[in-house]
């Protein structure tokens, strides 16, 4: 059976008036509500990255504010973070307002969900009801990445997880405060089902405090100004202008089915990986349609994900990428794009699919989307990015016991474009603003010793402009350390219009009195703790190079 | 001119150089305060700054006269890539780490992001074997054969200046400092620049790159400075000169030379301190500056006497651009102005700015070309600003604008009036978003704070803006249009210090933070007292700590209880309970398991100059008009507003608004509903909570 996601069910397909006038609102009224709108995202997730306390939520800001409708569609959100994180809110409070009943919320409610979105278990959603008098006019969602829910590992993620029920705790709509009390027996409870308690009350608390907060400005700056009635039609017309504006954009696009096709070999904890990936995309008039029918069946390895925080997602994100331009990026926006996608695909897997690192596909759904429309139309597109999440967890205990783990995402290059060299490193298009740790601060606080890091200028593929750069680190174990690694699929950056692929992104390991750099298999649950001396040598890829080196033949192939 | 023997009676001269205008503010011996305005003289800044002296009155050969100067140049020459050829040296191994950055892509749905080219190329960077360890101890010093070498290719090379950044160096800075001496004796006439001199901050990303903007304008700032006060002492001037630097003091010449990174903000800064004074003369302990020029606002908050400073400065914006690792005012910024154009956008939207119509061609109004309408253009429209006392220039053609709008209008669907009220509303939602983000968002109540008004555009919209952010009271000051360089006059030589101090609070003897503070001091005793030769009071001292639960990231900074450097014999608990209380009222939860650690220390060196006093009284003259103004009680309600030369006021006058007040250099709006007094000194404090939409009960 297939099933098709629209981005939401309330809109009717058709033509929707475009620019001005929609319903008794109009440009003027519809940008006080969106500033008003946007004060309130804005200064909860500065109150989070404030009061948070893993480095994830402070200092990577792995975490998203979102404020969604009355009928589950996203109007608003947090700009500064991870971009994934902001398309699919709307699915995740429909499916947990769903279990709980509407009717029984009430101002004050405060619900926590990490159920079915299709991410891994550790990113949590905290969702309010807001309210004018006793009239719910929307919500506000708080994703952020808690430090675990038990699971296999401190942490929940592991390699070695073949269940999701290895991967932690799954809520489903739990009222973590009724009428603004916290109920004790629910708050013992997520505490009672962690490795890292003192981590996770701190971050809760921050996301469950600027829930509280978020309501209050809901009631002083949009309950005060403007009517039940009111507020639904600026929500409304909100939406209608950016499903126009997205419209707009499509029809810009010539009508035609585009696709592109890649391929994964990997070995990884013993299990032998091959995936064929195909993705279609559709544009007909003001419509597209993405079709994920060719996508791999899923897999025992925790690497699938689920089709609404997966799939839709990433294809989403792509959409949003390709598009541009400045209209907020809300459930209207999203409104003019079906995504296709039957189920039991690594990017929609079952209920029980392991998906601890739910994110390994996402940046390639990216680049896959994205090219589809380049292999065609290359001069619109840049080439693929490296296209990797890539993160290199390394962790021990200090001398008083306590545990430290240390995240380092990978950073590479961009893919070039049709008039400009590839940009890098940075982090992938999956994630955003994300902030590596500085080597000073990662010397002082854990026992480890940086070796080198420089620009790798050669790894962006060749063209007539060239991939972005990737880089490379060394890293000295200064005592012994667990490392645990994402698996590396052989696939570089693809190229475009006749540019070069980029270099492949590696992460190898060289014990002491050895001269070898070996690959690190398996993960942290399966190996045992790297001795003093080792070191860890992690390399980032470059990004596809665009058009054919020393030529100006590129615009030949401008379709 | 000067009185002998008098104390009080100095003359001092505030200086702003902007990229288009440089203005003078010039308070003679006697107290008279004098404003003097010029076209900036660009390569020969001097003449610009002699003739504005000149129409002040003030005589620049007299011998206490103090000038403080701020400018534009240090941030124009970093956004405009204007400076010299630079070398970085740092550690070996680790070429491109101002390059590779943080990784983070800031633009976070731009799948083409990039960010501005490093401001020192990969040819141009040099490695040295030497490393410090994570926790300062030192690991190897660079050979002097090696610096031998070194001191050759960078000859070779042609650097005209050196960036030294070596990592771990806030740590332990002894090597960045032997090889800055080394090639301080080898090459001479080569400026160099240590990160750990400027930063003792850990990111080794932000610190290099701080050290790399710091040569990199270095040779630039100094050529300057020396035809400014070559060419002032030419005209007779023996005085002091000051330059404003952005954390919110000045600094000496010597300094500024060394250090020209601290001038970044030197411009805006001037104002900064201008309310900061202001609100001790007044007695106010909280307040906003919100600085509304021609392109964008500007706000700032000066809580208890003090301004708030953060560590990291963005040239080009945090998107693209890069950091500096400097102490600044904590200025924010949004790109909305006089002359910010309105227009409905793709989307069917009404947009006001980011893009400015500027000053050619300007708002429809000034009738110079310009077809677009701008938030000038709808002030002048709702008869706000009153088209024959336009800031005391020409007259404006009002028109123009009425033509501007009414295409508009037309284009969204909607009547002139309602789009000209609009415009202005959408403007203050954006300067009070500004202002929100340094007040609410961070746990303060705006009914606590009085919102100062300052640039040509930011009286206009003062009041609404206050109403808006939830702000009771607004400040306007004399000559608000000229307010940096007015500020400038009551600037102090100021320098800090950030120590890095990572501890579990209760294990820190307080033995060690004295330790600690002591050296500091006087480290920045001898940045300050430098020459001796500088008048002023005795350095005062404070310190302040910065603490988290153990496990976050970010901190809050807690003041002792007392000025000066005196740490409490129970650091811990009184620490503990301050941050406790603080973060409580802040964050409105409070977690009891964790611990709490310290994270930095702030010492704060301050020599206060003989303050100036000013005498505002000037003669009154101009007569009282009347339009009939849109104040937003609907469309078509023009009611009749008295337009007020602000001469003709006097302390203790109180009136009702409406009401328009125009001098030289800017327009002041006061809305129906509010009620304003002119307090001694002649600034005008006005009452907001009754106007529609303000915090007093209807």
């Amino acid at each position: 059976m297939t099933s098709a996601i629209t981005a939401d069910a309330a809109v009717e397909g058709g033509e929707v008036a475009a620019g001005v006038g929609h319903g008794s609102t109009d440009p003027l009224e519809r940008e006080i509500f969106r500033y008003t709108a946007a004060s309130i995202t804005e200064e909860l997730e500065g109150n989070i990255t404030r009061t948070a306390y893993s480095p994830l939520i402070q200092e990577s800001q792995d975490y998203c504010v979102s404020l969604v409708s009355a009928d589950y569609r996203p109007f608003m959100q947090s700009e500064a973070s991870i971009p994934i994180f902001v398309s699919d809110m709307g699915e995740v409070v429909r499916d947990a307002v769903a279990v709980i009943g509407v009717d029984t919320l009430s101002p004050g409610d405060v619900f926590v969900t990490n159920y079915g979105s299709g991410q891994h278990l550790n990113n949590v959603v905290l969702g309010a009801p807001l309210f004018h008098g006793d009239r719910l006019t929307a919500y506000i969602a708080i994703r952020a990445h808690w430090a675990d829910v038990g699971g296999l590992v401190p942490g929940g993620q592991t390699m070695a997880a073949r269940s999701i029920f290895q991967e932690g705790t799954r809520y489903r709509g739990l009222r973590l405060m009724r009428a603004g009390e916290i109920v004790p027996e629910v708050l013992a409870t997520l505490q009672a089902n962690t490795y890292q308690r003192e981590a996770l009350t701190g971050d809760m608390m921050a996301q469950l405090g600027a829930c509280v907060l978020g309501a209050r400005r809901w009631t002083e700056r949009v309950v005060a100004r403007w009517s039940a009635d009111e507020t639904t039609a600026l929500i409304a017309a909100q939406l209608a202008a950016s499903e126009a504006f997205a419209r707009r954009a499509i029809r810009d696009l010539p009508d035609g089915v585009y696709s592109d096709e890649r391929r994964w070999q990997f070995d990884f904890g013993g299990v032998a990986v091959d995936m064929a990936f195909r993705l279609e995309i559709r544009i007909e008039g003001d419509r597209m349609i993405c079709d994920l029918s060719g996508m791999p069946p899923q897999t025992t390895l925790p690497i699938n994900c689920g089709a609404i925080g997966g799939a839709m997602a990433a294809v989403r994100l792509a959409f949003r990428y390709l598009i541009g331009g400045d209209a907020p990026t809300d459930g209207g926006f999203f409104a003019p794009l079906e995504v296709i996608v039957p189920p039991g695909t690594i990017v929609s897997a079952g209920e029980e699919a392991p998906m601890g690192f739910w994110n390994m596909t996402m940046p390639l759904l990216i680049d896959m989307f994205v090219a589809a429309i380049g292999n065609t139309h290359p001069e619109r597109v840049p080439a693929s990015h490296f296209g990797s999440i890539g993160g290199l967890m390394i962790s021990g205990r200090r001398e008083s016991g306590e545990r430290w783990l240390m995240v380092e995402g990978l950073i590479g290059g961009l893919g070039a474009e049709c008039d400009a060299d590839g940009y890098g490193p940075v982090k992938c298009l999956m994630l955003g603003n994300m902030k590596g740790i500085p080597l000073e601060m990662a010397e002082a606080r854990y026992p480890l010793r940086y070796r080198s890091i420089s620009l790798d200028r050669e790894s962006g593929g060749v063209g007539k402009y060239r991939g972005g750069p990737g880089a490379a680190k060394v890293i000295e174990l200064l005592a012994p350390c667990s490392v645990d690694t994402y698996p590396e699929p052989a696939v570089p950056a693809k190229g475009l219009a006749g540019g070069g692929a980029g270099k492949l992104s590696s992460v190898r390991v060289r014990r002491p009195g050895s001269d070898e750099w070996l690959p690190l298999a398996g993960s942290s649950a399966q190996i045992g703790p790297l001795p003093a001396g080792t070191l860890i040598r992690q390399i980032s890829g470059g990004g596809g190079g665009w058009g054919r080196p020393d030529s100006d033949s590129g615009q030949e192939k401008v379709a | 001119m000067s009185i002998p023997g008098s104390h009080e009676a100095f003359a001092r001269i505030g200086c702003d150089i902007g990229g288009t205008f440089t203005d003078v503010a010039a308070v003679d011996a006697e107290g008279r305060l004098h404003i003097g305005k010029r076209l900036t003289t660009h390569g020969n800044e001097h003449q610009g700054v002699i003739q504005a002296i000149q129409d002040t009155a003030v005589d620049l050969a007299s011998p206490d006269l103090i000038v403080a100067h701020g400018t534009t140049l240090v941030i124009n020459s970093l956004l405009e890539r204007h400076g010299a050829n630079v070398a970085l040296v740092t550690t070996l191994g680790f070429p491109d780490v101002i390059d590779v950055g943080r990784g983070n892509r800031s633009d976070i749905f731009n799948m083409r992001f990039r960010r501005s080219p490093p401001l020192i190329a990969d040819t141009m960077r040099f490695e040295v074997d030497e490393r410090m360890n994570g926790d300062g101890s030192l690991d190897r010093a660079p050979s002097n054969e090696a610096l031998a070498a070194l001191a050759e290719r960078l000859r070779q090379a042609g650097a005209e200046a050196v960036a030294i950044g070596f990592l771990n160096a806030y740590a332990n800075p002894a090597n960045e400092d032997a090889v800055a001496a080394f090639l301080r004796a080898a090459l001479p006439d080569v400026p160099v620049t240590t990160s750990s001199s400027i930063s003792r901050q850990w990111r080794e990303y932000e610190r290099f790159t701080t050290a790399a903007a710091n040569a990199y304008i270095a040779p630039v700032f100094q050529r300057y400075l020396g035809r400014l006060t070559g060419g002032l002492e030419q005209d007779g001037f023996s005085g002091e000169f000051i330059v404003l630097d952005s954390s919110g003091g000045a600094m000496t010449v010597d300094s500024a030379r060394r250090q020209p990174v601290r001038a970044v903000e030197s411009g805006p800064v001037g104002g900064v301190i201008g309310a900061r004074s202001l609100a001790h003369d007044l007695g106010i302990a909280n307040l906003v500056a919100l600085d509304i020029g021609g392109t964008t606002a500007k706000s700032t908050l000066v809580e208890n006497g003090d301004y708030a400073t953060r560590d990291l400065y963005w040239i080009g914006g945090e998107k693209q651009g890069f950091p500096l690792q400097v102490s600044t005012v904590d200025i924010l910024e949004v790109g909305v102005g006089g002359g910010s154009i309105a227009r409905i956008d793709e989307r069917g939207a009404l947009q006001v700015g980011p893009r400015s119509a500027g000053s050619k061609p300007g708002p429809a109004c000034y009738g110079l070309g310009g077809t677009q309408p701008t938030l000038t253009d709808a002030n002048l429209y709702c008869g706000r600003i009153d088209k024959d006392h336009f800031a005391g220039t020409f007259s404006l053609d009002i028109a123009a604008a009425e033509t501007a709008i009414a295409r508009v209008a037309a284009e969204g669907g909607m009547s002139p009036d309602r789009l000209a009220l609009g415009i202005i509303r959408l403007a203050c939602l954006q300067a009070a978003s500004t202002v929100r983000r340094q007040t609410l968002e961070r746990g303060n109540d705006p009914r606590d704070y009085t919102l100062l008004a300052s640039g040509g555009a930011g009286p206009l919209h003062a009041c609404e803006v206050a109403v808006e952010v939830g702000i009771d009271r607004v400040l306007i000051p004399r000559f608000p249009g000229h307010y940096s360089a007015l500020g400038m006059l009551s600037a102090n030589l100021r320098q800090d210090r950030r120590e890095q101090m990572v501890q579990d609070i209760d294990t820190l003897s307080p033995q060690a933070v004295r330790e600690l503070l002591d050296r500091a001091a006087s480290d920045l005793t001898g940045e300050l007292g430098g020459t001796g030769e500088m008048r002023g009071e005795a350095l005062a001292f404070r310190y302040s700590v910065a603490l988290r639960f153990a496990g976050q990231e970010h901190v809050l900074w807690i003041a002792p209880p007392a000025a000066g450097l005196d740490v409490p014999d129970d650091f811990a608990a009184c620490f503990r309970r301050a941050f406790e209380t603080e973060y409580l009222r802040r964050y409105g939860h409070l977690d009891k398991l964790s611990r709490v650690e310290t994270a930095e220390v702030q010492v704060i060196a301050e020599r206060p100059l003989p303050p100036v006093s000013v005498d505002f009284t000037d003669a009154a003259d101009g007569t009282w008009g009347e339009n009939l103004s849109l104040w937003g009680e609907g469309e078509g309600v023009r009611i009749a507003t008295p337009i007020i030369p602000r001469s003709t006021l006097k302390e203790g006058d109180r009136f009702a608004g409406p009401a328009v007040l125009h001098e030289v250099g800017s327009t002041t709006a006061i809305p129906p509903g509010a009620t304003a007094e002119v307090l001694r000194g002649g600034a005008i404090l006005v009452d907001v909570r009754h106007v529609r939409g303000g915090s007093a009960p209807a």
